[in-house]
């Protein structure tokens, strides 16, 4: 195994599932996860030691993500609403949410904003801490909090919607 | 922790696609890399050559109608919105 394969086989795993749960879509995570190790390799001289490989490989990813989403919101093609309305009054949550299914929590995922979504998969699907999240996102801790905040917001209003709906 | 974050952390559990073989994507990616041309570097060189005939032009102009060279310090002030782009820092795009 030679230095590329033994850096593919540390990082391809946890970026690929960042993708697919990004795009929902496999093919897609995987041209996108190829695109970012070029990206990566192509730009290493720029890797600082401040933060892992995983969580810079993680930065580049959101950003291909977010441009792939730009140019196919430019072109017109479907994209995921961001408009998703919050639940204005309490529900049963508890008995409700336990109804959802999987596949109804990744579309509702999936139909999160960009910014609102990445935060929410590497806080709990990679476990990275809101510091790491923030270097990631380029962005304050404090706007990764209220990101996480509004995200599980809408995730709960669209499972309820989900659930409710006949 | 909430009933959202319970499922999201089933859902983990449940876990995702395995992706492609290591030596599959090692391929592919050696592929792309010889195909790729490299990184291009951003013409800062010629962005400042740029910026320095137009001071220069416009210097020669406040000259040659007589104006004070002074109003040549307004043009700090546009340069203020490229500070972010000059400084910018982050993963690449």
């Amino acid at each position: 195994m030679d230095d590329l394969e033994r850096f593919v086989a540390a990082n391809q795993r946890p970026l690929f599932a960042f993708l697919y749960r990004m795009c929902g879509d496999p093919d897609l995570a995987e041209e996108l996860m190829q695109e970012t190790f070029v990206r990566a390799i192509q730009a290493a001289k720029r890797y600082r030691p401040a933060a892992s490989v995983t969580t810079w490989l993680f930065s580049i990813a959101a950003n291909l993500v977010r441009d792939r989403w730009r140019r196919q919101a430019r072109r017109g093609d479907p994209v995921p609403i961001d408009g998703l309305a919050l639940a204005s009054e309490e529900s049963p949550e508890a008995e409700v949410l336990k109804q959802a299914s999987h596949e109804a929590l990744r579309s509702a995922l999936l139909h999160l904003p960009l910014e609102q979504r990445s935060a929410l998969i590497l806080r709990y699907y990679h476990d990275l801490s809101y510091e790491e999240i923030a270097q990631t996102l380029a962005c304050p801790v404090g706007t990764v909090r209220s990101r996480i905040h509004n995200g599980l917001a809408r995730l709960r209003s669209a499972l309820n919607q989900e659930v409710t709906s006949p | 922790m909430s009933e959202i974050e319970e499922l999201l952390r089933r859902d983990r559990e449940a876990g995702t696609p395995e992706p492609p073989d290591v030596r599959f994507t090692a391929a592919v990616l050696r592929q792309r890399l010889q195909q790729a041309k490299p990184v291009e570097r951003e013409p800062v060189g010629l962005m400042v050559a740029i910026a320095l005939l137009l001071v220069g032009g416009l210097a020669a102009g406040c000259w040659l109608l007589e104006l004070d060279l002074r109003w040549l310090l307004l043009l700090l002030l546009p340069s203020f919105a490229s500070l972010p782009i000059l400084v910018r820092k982050g993963a690449p795009q």
